[in-house]
């Protein structure tokens, strides 16, 4: 009787032991996790102008960044006196399949107050809008951003690059993909001004 | 004692059996994928929407076309790969959209967007059943992607349980032509 007694005593203790103490440490990891997340400073890697890098799907080397009155690589001033902000860049797709996802490559961090959010990827061999990119074949591209009217251009621009990791099975489909992009390098680089013709 | 082994046995079998599952069952995009129609060039393939020939592979390092009655001039920095193929709708109307170029080191290179408004290129208009459209479809491949390559053929970039012809082009083909005009590619 007494023996049985002391031995579900003894289960019960130690199962509430072993609660207590997953709980425990369940509650240590994911405080020490946001603890973690909270003190990291998001220190980026620079990136010099020229320099390729390689972020994950694509192998990036951004050149200059200039100020301009027109709203393609070739075309006249745009109307109006409306102002571009123009960036040369090389993009190479480095995956294994044609892709048209370059425009997540570069975030502008911190945004410049009255630079339009989506700007147009011009593909340099054509002078026409870049709509794919194939894989092993680095092109020249122009990124060309409109500024608001009366918006002070910016001294320098920081740009944050983004990179992709590949999975060959995802967890959804268990198909190739690339995932997880977030930032890698970050860039500043100086706005080149054009001579304002009288 | 034997107990002991026996179930350990049983143990390790089945840990085996589930890491080998988890390794080598296909996924659901391979099981749910294109279903392949293979052939050479030349040959004629029956597909469940449409059905397709591809005829000839030219290679020219630029190509110049008259679009939207402009002159264009298009260059690369590897090599325009030109497949020359029919295709025609059956039993009902199709769209064809997707011409892939599968190198032999795997990499797919989807048929180029440079060429918006060139004459006769496939896969812009629909196809319907008894007229074939006979024209090209243009890619753009680095040198080396150029041997032993495949065309894939199909009615989107990623077929779920759908016919995807995949046709086998020559190992060899000869040296790039400096440039084609497209308004005088003979066709036929």
């Amino acid at each position: 009787m007494i023996v049985s007694w002391l031995a579900g005593l003894r289960q019960a203790i130690s199962s509430k032991l072993t609660i207590g103490i997953g709980g425990l440490l369940a509650l240590a990891i994911t405080s020490g996790q946001s603890l973690l997340e909270a003190l990291e400073p998001p220190v980026l890697p620079a990136l010099a102008a020229g320099t390729p890098l390689d972020a994950g799907r694509w192998r990036i080397a951004l050149h200059e960044a200039r100020l301009t009155t027109q709203s393609r690589p070739d075309g006249p001033p745009a109307p109006d006196g409306a102002q571009f902000l123009a960036l040369d860049l090389d993009v190479g797709n480095r995956s294994s399949e044609t892709d048209n996802t370059f425009a997540r490559i570069l975030i502008v961090d911190p945004p410049v107050e009255g630079l339009q959010p989506s700007p147009t990827f011009w593909l340099m061999r054509d002078k026409a809008m870049l709509s794919a990119l194939q894989p092993g074949l680095p092109e020249r591209v122009q990124v060309i951003w409109r500024l608001a009217p009366g918006a002070k251009p910016p001294e320098r621009l920081r740009l944050v690059v983004n990179g992709e990791t590949f999975k060959p099975r995802d967890n959804l489909l268990a198909a190739p993909g690339w995932f997880n992009r977030k930032p890698i390098a970050a860039a500043t680089l100086p706005v080149a001004r054009v001579e304002v013709k009288p | 004692m034997s107990g002991a082994f026996a179930k350990l046995g049983a143990l390790v079998l089945a840990a085996v059996l589930l890491v080998g599952m988890q390794r080598y069952t296909p996924g659901y995009a391979e099981i749910t994928g294109p279903i392949p129609l293979t052939g050479k060039i030349g040959e004629t393939l029956t597909g469940r929407t449409f059905s397709v020939r591809a005829d000839k592979v030219l290679l020219a390092e630029r190509l110049r076309f008259k679009a939207y009655g402009r002159e264009v001039e298009r260059d690369t920095g590897g090599v325009f790969a030109l497949v020359i193929a029919a295709l025609e709708a059956q039993p009902a109307s199709v769209n064809v959209g997707s011409a892939i170029w599968r190198s032999a080191q795997g990499a797919r290179f989807v048929a180029s967007p440079r060429f918006q408004g060139a004459p006769r290129l496939l896969g812009t208009d629909r196809l319907e059943p008894g007229l074939p459209q006979r024209g090209l479809v243009i890619f753009e491949i680095p040198r080396e992607s150029v041997a032993g390559a495949t065309l894939l053929v199909a009615a989107s970039r990623w077929p779920r349980l759908d016919t995807q012809a995949e046709i086998a082009l020559p190992a060899t083909l000869d040296t790039p032509a400096p440039l084609i005009d497209l308004s005088e590619l003979a066709y036929e």
